[in-house]
C-alpha cells in the first residue's frame, strides 16, 4: 500500500472517530453524523483500492483518472451545502414564527394583566 | 377574541422610532380615533415601546428584531387571532399620514378589493428621494405591473390596507425582507390584485431609511429576482411542525 494510501487511510478514521465524539457529547445530531462518517468511508474507499478509480477511468474515457475524485468530492460537498441551505431556511422560519408567537403571547398576558409580559405569572 | 372598538386595526411596525413615533400615534388619535391601533416593537433597543405605551396603546414586543416582514406579519396574526376583518399597515416614522388612512379603507370595507395600496406616484406625485432611488422604485414597479397584470405606481409603497381573505393569505406566507413589491405579485396570483389609490406622502421624520446608499444595487437584484420567483410560488404549505 503506497504511503499517501495510509494517510488518507488515518484522515478517514480521524474524521470519523470525530464524528463520533461529538455524537457522543449530544453536541451532533445521527442524522448529520451519518453524513460525515460516510464521507469518511467514501475517502478509504478509492484509498484502498487506486485500482478502481483507475478502472473507472477507463470505462468512462476520462484521460486523467484523478479528476473523477475531484468531480466526487465537489459533487458531494455542494449537495451537503445545498441540505444545509435548505436546513438553514426552515430553521429561520421556525425561528421566525415562534419569534412572532412569543410576542403574541405576551401581548395576551398583558391584556390578561398578568403584568407587563416579563413577568412570570 | 379580545372586546375591541373596532373592526379595523392599524398596524404599525416600528423598530427604533422614539423620536417618531409619539407623533404618529398623536395624528392616529386625531385622524382615525374610530380604528384600533397596534404598534410592534420589532426589537427596538431605545425607547419605542416605552412611548407607545405611555400613549395608552396596544405593543406586540419582538424578542429580536425580524426586518419588516417579520414585524409586519406578527401584526396580521394578531389582526386574525383578535378578528379584526381589515388591517392597515402604516409606518411607524411618520411618512404616512394618517389622515389618508381612510382613502386606503374606504375600497376595502365597500369589499372592492382585498388590498388598497397608498401611491405616491399616482397623480403625479413628487417625492424627494435621490434620482437613483426613484428610478429603483420605478423599475420595480414597472416589473410589478408585468407580473401582477395591473398598473402597479409605486410598488415599495408601505402603506396598505388589507381585507380578511388578504389577511389570512399573508399571516401564513410574507416576505421577510422587503416585503412589499413581493406581496403585490403573490397576491395578484391568489386572484386578490392590488388597487392603488393616490396619497401624499412625507419625508422621514427621523430615523434612516432601510434602502439606500451601495447596498441598493443588492436590494434591486434580489427584489427583482424574488419577483420573479414569486410568481412560480406554490400556495401557503402548512405550517412546519
Amino acid at each position: 500500500m503506497r504511503p499517501i494510501s495510509i494517510f488518507v487511510i488515518v484522515v478517514a478514521l480521524f474524521i470519523a472517530l470525530t464524528v463520533v465524539f461529538f455524537v457522543r457529547r449530544w453536541r451532533l445530531k445521527e442524522q448529520y453524523s451519518i453524513l460525515w462518517l460516510a464521507l469518511a468511508v467514501g475517502m478509504v474507499v478509492p484509498a484502498a483500492w487506486p485500482d478502481l478509480v483507475e478502472w473507472i477511468a477507463e470505462e468512462l474515457d476520462v484521460i486523467y483518472a484523478p479528476s473523477i475524485l475531484f468531480f466526487l468530492a465537489l459533487a458531494v460537498v455542494a449537495m451537503m451545502l445545498f441540505h444545509y441551505s435548505l436546513e438553514i431556511s426552515r430553521l429561520s422560519d421556525q425561528n421566525r414564527e415562534l419569534a412572532q408567537e412569543v410576542g403574541l403571547l405576551r401581548a395576551r398576558m398583558e391584556d390578561a394583566g398578568t403584568g407587563d409580559g416579563t413577568a412570570d405569572g | 377574541m379580545m372586546a375591541h372598538r373596532s373592526d379595523t386595526l392599524i398596524i404599525v411596525p416600528a423598530c427604533n422610532e422614539a423620536e417618531a413615533i409619539g407623533s404618529v400615534l398623536a395624528e392616529l388619535r386625531e385622524h382615525a380615533p374610530r380604528y384600533d391601533v397596534v404598534v410592534i416593537n420589532d426589537g427596538s433597543t431605545d425607547e419605542t415601546a416605552a412611548v407607545a405605551r405611555a400613549a395608552g396603546h396596544k405593543v406586540v414586543d419582538m424578542p429580536f428584531n425580524l426586518g419588516i416582514g417579520g414585524a409586519v406579519q406578527a401584526g396580521f396574526k394578531y389582526a386574525i387571532e383578535r378578528g379584526y376583518a381589515i388591517a392597515v399597515q402604516m409606518d411607524g416614522d411618520g411618512q404616512h399620514p394618517a389622515d389618508q388612512i381612510e382613502r386606503l379603507v374606504a375600497p376595502v370595507r365597500a369589499g372592492e378589493c382585498q388590498v388598497c395600496s397608498g401611491s405616491r406616484f399616482l397623480n403625479g406625485e413628487h417625492y424627494d428621494g435621490s434620482a437613483a432611488r426613484r428610478q429603483g422604485t420605478r423599475l420595480l414597479s414597472w416589473l410589478c405591473s408585468a407580473l401582477s397584470g395591473r398598473r402597479i405606481t409605486d410598488a415599495t409603497s408601505g402603506f396598505r390596507a388589507f381585507g380578511p381573505r388578504a389577511l389570512e393569505y399573508l399571516a401564513s406566507y410574507y416576505p421577510a425582507d422587503y416585503p412589499e413589491p413581493e406581496a403585490i405579485v403573490l397576491l395578484s396570483r391568489r386572484g386578490m390584485p392590488v388597487r392603488e389609490v393616490p396619497v401624499e406622502m412625507r419625508p422621514r421624520q427621523a430615523g434612516r431609511s432601510s434602502i439606500g446608499g451601495a447596498r441598493s444595487v443588492y436590494y434591486m437584484a434580489k427584489v427583482c429576482l424574488s419577483l420573479l420567483l414569486a410568481t412560480l410560488k406554490e400556495g401557503p404549505r402548512r405550517q412546519a411542525a
